[in-house]
């Protein structure tokens, strides 16, 4: 982990040619002015959704559905529990041991209902402590929500393709779950919306129905088209972005984009290790923006650096797509470390402490690393 | 001209089954040369074929019994306008036999004279102008290849970007440029040293790849990103962007046959942006009338039509290039993604 980043030479500017970006149309860009909160409001809208999974279905569970209900119990929890912690350590508490009952109780095949009522009351109460008002109610903002929705992992159109391709039918759920809460919060942006961009959100929002009648998977998936769900998904975030005045695909402007995460994963390198949570959630932002949009390029340019990067997130964060292998041997090999460590107090905290040194350490080096990209792309 | 190999399995599934005919305002159209137009229906798993004069669907071409699972694409040309190749990607290859191939058509006669194998995913093709290569992208392997016309065998693969897509051989059969989606990027393959010399950044998902007429320029449309890169070949760098608006969603684009127009099919506003070659600024956005999502675009040789496949609506858009509108649109197979102009021999 302590090894200098070395970026080779095809990342310098002789042969990454820049292109030129299209002039700014939108007046917001909310994942460059509110990348944590977004991230944020992401981990809690996704507990959100485990939560409706878990009573859209009946105990007992099957177990993926079990796996997916723990899960938000690891990322999506961490992506806020640090500044809510910090704001209201009491409900932080509250929450995350609601969280683990409605786990348990999923675990154990019992009736969740009493506990997924309760998480989901403490559940609003951490959003209106994490998320300030104002950008609840900021359409730009709540666009960024929805197409995060409908793209990111899990969301609607992955969680169909997911579904079909991957043969992995409870990626379906996950899809449809999504789908039902971008109704929702279209909803609430479209007053904007011209006639026609209502017809043809309601046009694609029915074209996904149709993909998504119910909650349950398909008995089959033979013959049905993977990708049928990322069409009317990417014309709908079109629509939204319009509707909304936001540009919500960071992605157009590499360079400035590249800028963007080195200037945060600076600004969450300061805050190891006294407030290594609250560092963390900005590094999930950072995550969420560097893999949808510049793992590819640096993995074609400078593997070296995807490679690098890799490694660096993983002492500092584990994200929602590592949860079914990283995250489970992880979480079996510090069990097994904390109980060697049981009889050894002193021991335990020495490993904690190393542990901190190693994320602040980590987000050190990626920091250099974003640093030479920003350089290379000339953000 | 020679192809490469016999038909096959499923040589004998032509079909000669007319599609339905949504017939809207429709001037005569008096042409020299007869030409057929070719719309890869890429859901439908099929190939609808229209009589550019009638305006009429005479043919669809079975390409799969697995719907969904095995999709028509990508459609290139011959030089000679007699024979259009299609792309097939298998989204299962582990299920039944692999049907990833690239085929041939006899515009004469609509029969499928040749397929080979053509593994990875491919998605998009092109045809070299001396007509005996054809270069794939390879998107599943993020991958671009070189097929030998004559015997169907890969001469060269060369890694590219992830999520391969457009592919253009230039003028001078020197260069081919594959596009990639996930990494923004035009990867430029020298041919003859049979090697990748460049990547160089583009718009926001890139997809479709065209030379100029003369070589100088390859201009590269960017879904997301709302433009088209043009290249100057030579220096092999982006000299300028041309932005059509974030919600554009532009797709394929066509050159003009003299080459002083780009045709580009905006599939996000359902419309056709005409765009000056000589400024490079955008002179028409033609939407009235215009199918739903146009993403595939295809010019006559005559460079008086041109035909946009609308996979929304399940339709091709005829656009009249003198008025600049739509004077025609024509019911399709399930999902058209591209369309390309076969030249009828006389």
């Amino acid at each position: 982990m302590n090894k200098p980043l070395t970026l080779i030479a095809a990342l310098a500017l002789g042969s990454v040619a820049l292109p030129g970006v299209a002039t700014a149309q939108y007046a917001h860009a909310p994942f460059f002015d509110h990348p944590v909160e977004l991230s944020q409001a992401y981990g809690l809208e996704t507990i959100a959704l485990k939560l409706d999974l878990a009573s859209a279905f009946a105990a007992p569970y099957e177990d993926e559905l079990i796996e997916g209900i723990e899960g938000m119990t690891g990322a999506p929890l961490a992506r806020f529990a640090g500044t809510l912690a910090e704001k209201n350590a009491d409900l932080a508490d509250a929450l995350s041991a609601a969280l683990a009952e409605v786990a348990e109780a999923a675990e154990e095949g019992e009736d969740a209902s009493e506990a997924i009522a309760e998480a989901r009351e403490l559940l609003d109460q951490a959003y209106a402590a994490v998320i300030p008002q104002a950008l609840r109610n900021d359409p730009a903002f709540v666009g960024g929500i929805i197409i995060t929705l409908l793209l990111a992992e899990e969301g609607v159109a992955e969680g169909y393709e997911e579904a079909v391709e991957g043969q992995e039918p409870w990626e379906y759920p996950n899809g449809w779950v999504a789908l039902q809460r971008v109704n929702v919060l279209w909803d609430e942006v479209k007053g904007a919306a011209t006639e026609q961009h209502l017809a043809d959100a309601q046009e694609m929002l029915d074209l996904l129905a149709t993909l998504y009648p119910q909650a349950t998977p398909p008995e089959s998936v033979a013959g049905l088209n993977p990708e049928e769900a990322e069409s009317p998904s990417q014309r709908l975030g079109g629509i939204v972005e319009t509707v909304v005045d936001a540009d919500l695909y960071p992605g157009r402007d590499l360079p400035r984009l590249s800028g963007h995460i080195a200037e945060l994963t600076e600004a969450a390198c300061a805050l190891y290790p006294d407030r290594d949570e609250v560092a963390a959630e900005t590094i999930y932002a950072v995550h969420d923006l560097y893999a949808a949009h510049l793992a590819d390029v640096a993995g074609l340019f400078a593997p070296e650096l995807q490679e690098e990067a890799d490694e660096l997130f993983g002492a500092m964060i584990v994200a929602e797509d590592d949860d079914d292998d990283e995250a489970g041997e992880g979480a079996d090999d510090q069990s097994a470390a904390t109980a060697e460590a049981d009889d050894d107090a002193d021991a335990e905290q020495d490993q904690d402490d190393d542990a901190q040194v190693s994320a602040a350490q980590a987000c050190t080096e990626l920091s250099e690393a974003f640093t030479q990209l920003r350089t290379a792309l000339g953000g | 001209m020679r192809l490469f190999m016999r038909p096959g399995r499923i040589g004998a599934m032509l079909l000669g089954v007319a599609g339905s005919v949504l017939a809207l305002a429709m001037p005569a159209m008096a042409q020299e040369e007869t030409y057929r137009v070719y719309v890869a229906n890429e859901f439908g798993a099929d190939i609808s074929v229209i009589d550019s004069a009638s305006g009429e669907v005479i043919q669809t071409i079975k390409i799969s019994d697995r719907p969904g699972e095995v999709r028509p694409r990508g459609m290139a040309v011959s030089p000679d306008g007699k024979t259009i190749y299609v792309s097939v990607s298998d989204f299962y290859p582990q299920r039944e036999t692999p049907e990833d191939k690239i085929l041939a058509i006899d515009v004469d006669t609509n029969e499928m004279v040749g397929q080979f194998r053509a593994g990875g995913n491919p998605e998009r093709i092109a045809v070299s102008p001396d007509g005996t290569q054809i270069w794939a992208s390879l998107e599943a392997i993020a991958s671009g290849a070189g097929y030998d016309v004559a015997t169907g065998n890969q001469f060269a693969i060369h890694k590219v970007g992830v999520e391969a897509e457009g592919v253009a051989v230039s003028p001078d059969n020197k260069w081919a440029y594959i596009t990639a989606e996930a990494t923004h990027t035009v990867s430029i393959i020298d041919i003859a040293a049979n090697k990748v010399v460049k990547h160089l950044l583009v718009g926001n998902r890139p997809r479709v790849v065209e030379f100029s007429l003369d070589g100088t320029r390859a201009y590269v449309s960017a879904e997301i990103g709302g433009t088209i890169s043009v290249i100057d070949t030579e220096k092999q760098a982006v000299i300028q962007t041309i932005n059509l608006g974030l919600d554009s969603r532009p797709v394929e684009l066509a050159v003009a046959p003299d080459g002083k127009r780009i045709y580009v099919a905006g599939g996000g506003t359902s419309a056709v942006y005409v765009i000056d070659t000589e400024t490079n600024a955008v002179v028409e956005i033609i939407t009235e009338q215009m199918g739903r999502r146009p993403w595939g675009i295809a010019i006559t040789p005559d460079g008086k039509r041109v035909f946009t496949a609308n996979g929304l609506s399940d339709s091709v858009s005829v656009i009249d290039t003198d008025s600049l509108t739509v004077i025609n649109n024509i019911a399709v197979g399930r999902g058209a993604h591209s369309a390309e102009v076969g030249v009828v021999p006389q």
